[in-house]
């Protein structure tokens, strides 16, 4: 008997697997891994060595354009275009990758997981807690992933409904405009509840906020005082350029990310993981996770994460091979017949905004269940209508206007 | 779990941006990096071959016998290994040598471009004259490559006034034969005695090797640079005289890892602590009570990655072998397979 979640397995599109044909398929996709890491060496270093490189040319003459020419509108325009082109390059194809360790193959401090930091304000450490840890290991299972919906958009129907998720579509699209900064400060609400029982709490909390502190602080100096003061009298083009490059950058990598893991296909798990296979975790990245099609420059666009699966399957493999691996492991897929979720950009995010919407709206069960725990527990989230709760937070009871997620590092911050 | 957050310091320039902007101006600059630029490539005897580096300005006079590491790309990846510098204190170039053996000294003897640039660090260790009163008789023991950091050592001490300077040098191909035998020509305080063998009869140090040279180890301060025989048995000589506090003496070959063993002490070197690992080095370091970093305990998320200074592990989920030093490991997944240090 497999231990494997198999949360709403009546909608699964994957067939039930045994416990044998499951170490099965873990075998054979092991060897395609070995069989593909053994080629890893001088190619890949080269790669991200010239990754790096585009990263930071661009960087230099998008800010030289902003800041000697900014006020001339191709100029601004061209700076811009380069400085996005370098933030999401620089946070997608090289700092994600590096910070899993794809490259620690080559025993170069820069190009190290350990030391790598980024162009974002999500400081590296707690990052790789919440991301690399948290997310990849317990992809999509309610509870644990918060990268599901960011513990603001409701994303499935497992999720219980409140009337704030009425507002999931303009909740999306302040998350996606604000990416970097919800990705900042993710893991202090991912650590406030996984730590939640552990005595050094407040001593976690508060050396975790003063990290994430730190780092907002020195990206909020460096695009919008530093490089705006030595442009002179380019000081407005400078500033609206690092500020236009960094929405760029959010609203991009925010629209790869979400199709990611949950377009219409993309399946949640519930938390009864607890002797999971190795096998049956391979299972659940591939089942929980989205690939998007298109073109070589676009997935280095999108740092790879076009390949969601593989990257999910085999998260510290160079970046540079999932796309060998891609065709090799969905026809592994279709010989186990576990689903192999792909589709173009267009496809898979519009599925996303559907799931969105689809999600803020309650069905008869969610009100019925919304109803019922507003009875039994009368709590006082689920009496404050959204209306009250935005007079309330104009400063009648800020408080209780706070949501919880906030509320509680806050806390702990100082 | 906290501890690799707990003192976060923020980056407000990477070193590497700096180095990246001044190596488009020339690229022996840094900012902080070491580099150094090949000279001249000359070979040797005994399949050794002999490197001069110029430094930049970020490197300091090094002392006669002291090593430098020497990073080299090769495959992708980076790789590091000490050379003993062959140039005296006054010389503002970096001269090593080495044996072509190991991939580092391969690449150095085979792949190595004259003009090309490569990381070296400061210079390190102290296999040097400093704490040898001036007085004092000096002996310089040395089997083939190990007699790298002598000639420095030795004209150092020559120009430093030492009356009493004998060395005794194994090899079966002598390297620097010529510069020896000039020097001891022109200095006649300084007696050489090479030892030339053969793989068919190879020479054995024991206490008459000394008594033939007429030098009394006691008398002596030593200077010990060979292969692991002849370190051997130098030193079980000097254990037995009682004169081990005036023996200097300079290893570069690791211990063999014991792969039948099971158990091995570990150093986490930030922490300072020493445990025994049995098995998984996570397993073992917090049953030892410390609590390094980690997050999914299965080799996926990176949060144990650790710099390896030395020693060798097996990756337990795909049985390779990590014996480079300076290599990243996860200690989740990590198995000792020698004594190691580690960096957490």
């Amino acid at each position: 008997m497999s231990n494997m979640p198999k949360f709403p397995a009546e909608t699964s599109r994957s067939r039930y697997l045994t416990q044998e044909q499951t170490q099965q398929f873990a075998k054979e996709l092991e060897a395609l891994r070995d069989n593909i890491m053994a080629k890893v060496g001088e190619e890949d270093s080269n790669y991200i060595r010239s990754v790096a490189r585009k990263v930071r040319n661009s960087e230099i003459a998008g800010r030289t354009l902003l800041g000697t020419l900014g006020w001339l509108p191709p100029a601004w325009l061209a700076g811009v275009a380069l400085l996005s082109f370098s933030k999401i390059v620089d946070n997608m194809e090289l700092g994600h990758n590096v910070m899993h360790g794809q490259f620690d193959f080559m025993n170069d401090p820069n190009f190290s997981g350990a030391n790598f930091e980024w162009d974002n304000a999500c400081a590296g450490p707690l990052w790789k807690h919440y991301h690399n840890y948290m997310h990849h290991t317990y992809t999509n299972i309610l509870g644990k992933d918060h990268d599901v919906g960011y513990n603001l958009v409701r994303m499935s129907p497992e999720q219980a409904w409140g009337p704030s998720d009425l507002f999931n579509l303009p909740k999306t699209v302040a998350l996606a405009l604000l990416f970097q900064w919800a990705v900042g400060y993710h893991d202090i609400q991912v650590s406030v509840d996984e730590y939640k029982d552990d005595p050094q709490l407040n001593q976690i909390m508060k050396s975790k906020t003063r990290t994430m502190l730190k780092k907002m602080g020195r990206q909020v100096v460096k695009d919008y005082v530093f490089f705006p003061a030595i442009s002179t009298v380019n000081f407005i083009p400078a500033f609206t350029g690092n500020l236009t490059a960094n929405v760029a950058r959010n609203v991009w990598s925010w629209g790869i990310i979400f199709c990611g893991h949950f377009t219409a296909e993309a399946e949640m798990f519930e938390n009864n993981i607890e002797n999971e296979t190795r096998g049956e975790w391979y299972i659940r990245q591939i089942k929980g996770s989205s690939n998007i099609t298109g073109g070589k420059f676009f997935h280095f666009m999108t740092g790879n994460l076009s390949h969601q699966i593989e990257h999910h399957v085999f998260p510290d493999m160079s970046s540079l091979r999932y796309q060998e691996l891609a065709p090799q492991l969905k026809s592994l897929c279709e010989k186990y017949g576990i689903n192999y979720n792909t589709g173009s950009l267009s496809k898979q995010l519009s599925e996303v905004m559907i799931r969105i919407a689809k999600y803020s709206v309650p069905s008869k069960k969610d009100l019925q269940e919304y109803r019922q725990a507003k009875i039994e527990h009368k709590e006082r989230q689920y009496q404050i209508e959204p209306a009250k709760l935005f007079i309330k937070g104009m400063g009648l009871g800020l408080k209780d206007a706070i949501p919880n997620f906030i509320k509680n590092p806050i806390k702990f911050m100082f | 779990m906290s501890a690799n957050v707990s003192d976060y310091q923020v980056t407000w320039v990477k070193d590497e941006f700096v180095d990246f902007l001044l190596e488009k101006i020339n690229p022996l600059l840094g900012y902080k990096s070491v580099k150094a630029k090949v000279i001249s490539i000359k070979k040797l005897p005994d399949s050794m071959v002999e490197v001069t580096l110029k430094p930049n300005r970020n490197y300091q006079k090094h002392a006669a016998g002291q090593f430098v590491f020497v990073t080299i790309e090769y495959k992708g990846v980076l790789h590091q290994r000490a050379y003993s510098i062959v140039s005296g204190s006054d010389d503002r170039y970096v001269v090593i040598a080495a044996k072509e053996q190991g991939l580092v000294s391969g690449y150095l003897a085979n792949d190595l471009k004259v003009g090309q640039i490569i990381p070296i660090t400061l210079p390190q260790g102290d296999f040097t004259l400093s704490g040898v009163s001036p007085g004092q008789p000096l002996l310089f023991i040395a089997g083939g490559s190990g007699i790298t950091p002598m000639q420095g050592l030795i004209k150092e001490a020559l120009g430093k006034g030492f009356k009493d300077i004998t060395m005794l040098y194994y090899s079966r191909d002598p390297a620097y034969r010529e510069d020896l035998e000039a020097l001891a020509h022109l200095h006649p305080e300084f007696k050489l005695h090479i030892v030339v063998d053969s793989e068919a009869k190879p020479a054995r140090f024991n206490e008459k090797s000394l008594t033939d040279i007429g030098v009394d180890l006691n008398q002596v301060h030593t200077f010990l640079c060979g292969a692991p025989g002849l370190m051997k048995a130098v030193n079980e000589l000097w254990d037995k005289k009682g004169a081990a506090d005036k023996l200097t003496q300079e290893r570069f070959l690791a211990p063999e890892a014991d792969e039948n063993a099971e158990s091995f002490p570990v150093l986490f070197r930030q922490k300072q602590k020493e445990f025994e690992s049995q098995g998984n080095l996570l397993a073992s370091a917090e049953a030892a009570g410390l609590k390094p970093a980690y997050g999914c305990r299965m080799g996926v998320c990176n949060t144990c990655v650790c710099e390896k200074v030395s020693g060798k592990v097996r990756n337990q989920l795909t049985g390779k072998i990590s014996d480079q030093q300076g290599e990243q490991i996860k200690l989740c997944i990590s198995e000792a397979l020698s004594p190691l240090v580690i960096d957490a």
